[in-house]
Order: C-alpha cells, then sequence, then structure tokens
C-alpha cells in the first residue's frame, strides 16, 4: 500500500511540469500559435528561478521571474508571427536553441549548487484518505496547481463563452473575426499565457523537482510537446499522457537498478514518441473511420467521442483581416 | 533588368522621357532592394552588440575573444584543417537541408538521420571489417569504405523518408514526426553503445563502440591527421548536386514552386507527394553522409553516445541564416563551423589567461542570436519596408481602408 502510495506521489510529482508546461502549449496551440521555443524557454525559466531563489531569497521573485521570462520568450513568438508576419516554426525553432544555450551560459555559475525547494504542504484532512491521500495531497503549491490547471481549463475550454472564442481563434479565426472577435488580440494574451505557464513549469523544475539548476533539462519541453499532440489538444487526455510517460519513465529507472528483468530501458525511453506518431496517424489518416465500422453500434459514439480529434485547424497559421 | 532593355528599342521617339522614367526605376528598385540589403547587416549588427554586451557584462575584452576565436580555427595550418574537418558534416548536412527548405518541408528531423547516419557507417565496420565478413566477401579497404557510406546514405534516407511518408499517407506534420523520429534515433544509438548494448564492448563501461578495425578507417592526410581527402571529394560532389538540383534542374524548379505554393504547384501537374517524399530522402542521405564523417574522422573512429553532436539543428540555423541559397550555404557553414570550433579556444583561454569563466555555450548563444536577429530583421523589412510590386495590387487599398 504504501509503495504504491509513494510511487503515485511522486508520479504526481515529477509529471507536474510536464503537465503544466503541455497545458501551456495547449492553450497557446488552442489559439492558433505554435511556440516551438518550448523546450528552450523551460531551461532559460528554471535556471532564471534557481538564481533568482538563490539571490534574492525569495521564492514568490523566483516563480514569477520564471513565468515572466516564458512570457517574454512567448511574447517573441507571437509579435514576430502576427506584427513581422514571420513563420513562427522558424522563430521558434531558433528561440529553442537560444535559451537552451543562453541557460547553459548564464547558469554556469550557478550549476550544481544547492537550490531551493518549495515547502510542502499537507492538505489537512484529505491526506489520510488511504493511497490517494498522500497521492494528491501531499505536495507543495506548485503540484497542487498542476492538478487543478487541468480541471480549470477543462472547464474555461469547454463550458464557457471565452473558452468557445479561444477554439474559435485556433479553428476558424476568419468567422470569429466576422462575428467580431479580436481575434489577433486574443492571441497575444493567449499566446502570453501559455508562455507564462511554460516558465512556471521551468520554475517547477528548479524549485521541486529537481532541486537546481542542471543541464539534463534538454528534452523535456519536448516531451511536453509530443504530450500535446498524444494529448490531441485536450486537458485532461494531456495529463493523463504525462502521468503516462512519467510513470513509464520510473519503471524504466527502476528496471534499469534491478537488473532482474534484461528489458532495455531505451525501449520505453522511445515509448512516448512511438505513441505520439501512432495518435497523429490515428488521428490524421482514415484509420479512425474503419475502427469505427468494426466496432458495435452500441458503443461507436462513444469510440468516437474518445478517439475523434484533430489538430487546431488554423495552428500556425497567421490571420491577417482583408 | 531585362525588361528596361526590351523596351528601350520601341520607344525611340520618346527616350529623353523614357531615360527620366528609366532612371526613376532604377532609383525606385534600388530603394525596393536597400531594406534587403540592409537587413542582414542590422541583423548581425543587434547580434554583435548583444554579445558585445555579454562579454562587457562579463568582465571580458571582445578583441581578447576574438584573437582566441583566431589562434583556435584559422591561426596555422594544421587549424585550418581541423577547421575544414570540423565544417564538412555541417556543410554537407546544410546542402541537403536547402533542398527540403525550397519545398517548404521543415526538416527537423535532421538531427535524427544524422545519427541514423552514424549508425549506418558503424553498421557497415561491423558487417565488412569486424570478425567474419559478410557473406565472406573481403571488400578490401577502398570497399569496406565505400560501402560504409552507402549504408550511411541509405539509412539517412530511409529515416528521412519515413518522416515523407508520415507526411503524405498518414497525414503528420513533418515538424511533430521529425521530432519523434529524431528522439527515437537517439535512443536507439544510446541503447547500441550503453549498458552492455549489443555494439558496446564486452567488459566495457564507456558510452561507445570500441574503435573501427585499422582497414575500415579513412585515409588522412599526412600531416593533418583529422582531415580526410575522401570526405573533401564526397563534400564537393554533393555540392555540385545540389547547385545542379537547385539551379539547372526542371525538379529545383519544382521544389520552388512547391515551397511558394503547395496547392498550385500541385494543380499544375507537379507531383508534389513524391517531391516530398524524394527531397526528404535526398536530404536525409546527405545528412546520413554528415553522421558518417562525424563517427569515421580518422581521430575518431567509433560511435560515441551523441554522434551528431547538434550539428543537424546548426545546420537549420545555417539555412535559415542563408536564406535557403546554396550559394551562401558554404559560407554560412563556414563561419558557423568556425564559431563553434573557437568556442573551445576562447573558453579555455579566458580561463587560464585571465581567470574567467566563460562558457563555450557563448558561441553558441552568438549562432543562434544571429540568425534570431537576422530573421527578425527581414521581417522588419517585410513589414515595413515591403518591396514595390510591378503592378500595384489591390492589397494596399485594402489595407489603408482597415
Amino acid at each position: 500500500m504504501d509503495a504504491l502510495a509513494s510511487t503515485l506521489r511522486g508520479i504526481v510529482r515529477a509529471a507536474a511540469p510536464i503537465v503544466i508546461a503541455a497545458q501551456g502549449e495547449l492553450i497557446t496551440e488552442r489559439a492558433g500559435v505554435i511556440n516551438l521555443s518550448l523546450d528552450g524557454s523551460i531551461m532559460l525559466a528554471a535556471m532564471t528561478a534557481h538564481v533568482v531563489a538563490r539571490t534574492t531569497g525569495s521564492l514568490v521573485q523566483a516563480v514569477l521571474a520564471a513565468m515572466a521570462v516564458g512570457a517574454a520568450v512567448a511574447f517573441v513568438v507571437v509579435f514576430s508571427s502576427i506584427a513581422l508576419r514571420l513563420n513562427q516554426v522558424a522563430v521558434g525553432f531558433v528561440l529553442t536553441i537560444l535559451c537552451a544555450d543562453l541557460a547553459i551560459f548564464l547558469g554556469k555559475p550557478h550549476f550544481n549548487q544547492p537550490g531551493r525547494e518549495i515547502p510542502t504542504v499537507p492538505i489537512p484532512i484529505l491526506e489520510d484518505i488511504p493511497i490517494l491521500g498522500p497521492a494528491l495531497f501531499r505536495h507543495n503549491i506548485l503540484i497542487y496547481f498542476s492538478l487543478i490547471l487541468v480541471v480549470v481549463l477543462t472547464l474555461y475550454l469547454y463550458r464557457t463563452r471565452w473558452g468557445l472564442t479561444l477554439r474559435s481563434i485556433g479553428e476558424q479565426p476568419a468567422a470569429a473575426f466576422v462575428r467580431g472577435t479580436p481575434v489577433n488580440p486574443l492571441r497575444y494574451v493567449y499566446t502570453l499565457v501559455g508562455g507564462s505557464l511554460v516558465g512556471l513549469a521551468g520554475a517547477t523544475y528548479s524549485l521541486s523537482v529537481k532541486l537546481g539548476w542542471k543541464e539534463d533539462l534538454a528534452g523535456e519541453g519536448w516531451i511536453a510537446l509530443a504530450i500535446v499532440i498524444f494529448g490531441l489538444w485536450m486537458p485532461w487526455r494531456v495529463m493523463l499522457g504525462a502521468y503516462l510517460i512519467v510513470g513509464l519513465r520510473s519503471i524504466a529507472i527502476n528496471l534499469q537498478d534491478s537488473n532482474t528483468i534484461d528489458l532495455p530501458a531505451q525501449i520505453i525511453n522511445m515509448l512516448p514518441w512511438f505513441l505520439m506518431i501512432v495518435t497523429l496517424l490515428i488521428a490524421t489518416s482514415g484509420v479512425l473511420h474503419r475502427l469505427e465500422r468494426f466496432t458495435p453500434e452500441r458503443f461507436r459514439p462513444t469510440v468516437h467521442r474518445f478517439l475523434r480529434a484533430a489538430p487546431p485547424r488554423a495552428m500556425g497559421t497567421t490571420f491577417e483581416k482583408h | 533588368m531585362s525588361t528596361t532593355e526590351q523596351s528601350s528599342p520601341a520607344s525611340h521617339p520618346a527616350k529623353p522621357a523614357m531615360n527620366g522614367a528609366q532612371g526613376r526605376m532604377l532609383w525606385r528598385s534600388f530603394l525596393d532592394l536597400l531594406p534587403a540589403m540592409l537587413a542582414p547587416f542590422f541583423g548581425i549588427a543587434a547580434a554583435l552588440g548583444i554579445i558585445f554586451g555579454i562579454l562587457a557584462w562579463q568582465g571580458a575584452d571582445p578583441q581578447i575573444a576574438w584573437d582566441y576565436l583566431y589562434q583556435g580555427t584559422l591561426a596555422d595550418a594544421a587549424k585550418r584543417a581541423d577547421l575544414v574537418a570540423y565544417w564538412m558534416p555541417l556543410a554537407i548536412t546544410s546542402f541537403g537541408l536547402v533542398l527540403t527548405y525550397t519545398a517548404g518541408l521543415w526538416n527537423i528531423g535532421v538531427e535524427g538521420q544524422i545519427v541514423m547516419g552514424a549508425i549506418g557507417a558503424t553498421w557497415g565496420v561491423r558487417l565488412f571489417a569486424e570478425g567474419e565478413p559478410l557473406l565472406g566477401l573481403n571488400l578490401g579497404h577502398t570497399g569496406i569504405l565505400f560501402m560504409c557510406f552507402v549504408l550511411a546514405a541509405a539509412s539517412g534516407a530511409l529515416w528521412a523518408a519515413l518522416v515523407g511518408f508520415l507526411k503524405t499517407r498518414g497525414g503528420v506534420n513533418e515538424i511533430f514526426g521529425g521530432v519523434a523520429l529524431n528522439f527515437i534515433a537517439q535512443t536507439f544509438n544510446m541503447y547500441l553503445v550503453s549498458n552492455g548494448g549489443p555494439w558496446q564492448p564486452a567488459g566495457s563501461r564507456a558510452t561507445e563502440t570500441a574503435r573501427f578495425p585499422e582497414i575500415a578507417r579513412l585515409d588522412a592526410f599526412a600531416e593533418y591527421r583529422r582531415l580526410s581527402p575522401a570526405t573533401i571529394y564526397i563534400t564537393v560532389g554533393a555540392m555540385v548536386l545540389v547547385f545542379l538540383i537547385m539551379y539547372v534542374s526542371r525538379w529545383g524548379l519544382q521544389l520552388r514552386a512547391m515551397g511558394k505554393n503547395q496547392r498550385s504547384a500541385f494543380l499544375l501537374g507537379v507531383r508534389t507527394e513524391r517531391n516530398i517524399v524524394l527531397s526528404l530522402a535526398i536530404c536525409g542521405a546527405l545528412a546520413g553522409i554528415g553522421g558518417a564523417y562525424r563517427v569515421m574522422t580518422p581521430d575518431v573512429s567509433k560511435l560515441t553516445a551523441t554522434p551528431s553532436g547538434g550539428v543537424g539543428f546548426l545546420a537549420i540555423l545555417v539555412v535559415l541564416l542563408a536564406s535557403m541559397s546554396a550559394v551562401l550555404v558554404p559560407f554560412v557553414s563556414f563561419v558557423f563551423a568556425m564559431l563553434s570550433k573557437g568556442g573551445q579556444r576562447i573558453e579555455s583561454g579566458f580561463q587560464w589567461d585571465h581567470d574567467l569563466l566563460l562558457d563555450r555555450s557563448l558561441v553558441r548563444v552568438l549562432q543562434s542570436t544571429i540568425v534570431l536577429m537576422v530573421v527578425l530583421a527581414f521581417g522588419v523589412r517585410n513589414r515595413f519596408f515591403p518591396p514595390h510590386r510591378a503592378q500595384p495590387d489591390t492589397d494596399e487599398d485594402e489595407v489603408a481602408r482597415t
């Protein structure tokens, strides 16, 4: 029992930054902007949070600084896309490399220094629930945030008018514009919100999950990007995807340590990427329809609702009034 | 240019007036070109300004940094030979990327294609040079090396074609497919050489293969042990190939058309799906050869944990900075190779002589800052100094009204 609870707790904890970053990217992509700078911004934000926490001693300032870094990088992406009409992918790609190298360069003096940790705040009564209590309610505030974010974002996207607007500017910006939606200003807003969440994910790494600043964060942002796709741009599924990947990763590490089963850990490391490709293949090719034909009539709507999804149609395009 | 030459004989009687008009047109086209010509300079100046700012903040003299850079790369013949050896994988990969970027394909999977090329080359060594050769073939030195390069090119091409098929048949965007295949290739490489993987020598704890046997090593120049003539020939051959495709062949024109507008290229009879896969495959083959260089360079001669060393992403930066021009790629990639190579000397120089910690990642910051600034400068140019069109289209009125 205890072992299970602590494993689950570890997964919720370790997946928190990926969940936050992926939700941030989800918001951005739902608004029709691809922020490819994810990987670099997470590193730069993590480094910033660590350094600010060490120099000022204030965890609040550290978190805010990290979010500002993420938002600033996102601003460059959205500004160059909307105002300068540049390719989002090009700018995002250059930024991801720039930010990663900048983080390594600026963070060198603070490399492997002891980091500050955000204190754990167990939630009084809830933490005594067997298994779920320790797994979900014995964390620090950033980990709680990763859980709340998913709920809030799901409600926002599917149950509010603003959420509908957000989805519409990523699907049919022209139609949204005709109905009086300020498409480009909203894209700025949502990209900045998404970027600050990516920054927050960086802070979650350096202040909680992987205390301190190490350079081994490279790749985490790409995984978050893969999970957004694996989750087919839906907050719940993105969260489950993050838990799945992190869970598999911890299994891989355990296997490597135990040496009892001769399964190369690399196969598990490849899994997120296989899953991503397979999910995309199912979602974008005609496989889904063929699959539905074989399912019994009764389950067809359920299967359809579970598997049906497509990338936001206007993702990566710029919208201009004509 | 050609239109003015053609129009002048026809308008003989009104020559003086036409001259004025021609002058205005020339002046106007000069004004049009000016921002385009100045944009890269502004971009590079801005990037250098940022780097000088960082250097000043760290207390390092830019002049000294440049001196170290020069010492580490160009100061003597041996250094220059090392630089050329370092430059070639980057150059050949960038040449490949010119094709895909011209066709409007974001081949971000090039990093994985390099890794697969490196694996392919090592596989060739293992098949033909280590232990009992495949089918008892004794290919000899040249034959083995040839097979290594062929296998490297084939592996890279297959890996890239996979991105193409995922895109054309599965509807998977080449960026997402490429990123995934990058990580799969890197993880596969890790599996081969680490933790008792099949290619790690028994009893070794180093994450690399054994050094290749003597027969499977590239010959180096007598005085420059890192530079091999074979790689120079292949790189020049690749350069000629890409130049021919881009500037002579019809196929290059098709790629350009696809890059401008894939739908209308398709409607005009271009076989876009085939061209997507084919251009990716050629790019992958060249990247694979680049990967083969990385493992077969005479002083390496083994498959390491990170055979690509970031060359693929650097090549993407090169191609972005060169605006996909095959003519500019050799120069831009050379400057980037110089920066990458010189970074080590800058770091060690400042550490030993000036007791200053200046990490070599600074040069990579400089590389991506230059690309970002130049890309942004072109964006500013297109937005605020738009080139005048021969026929004013309705766009401007519309913009003015809204």
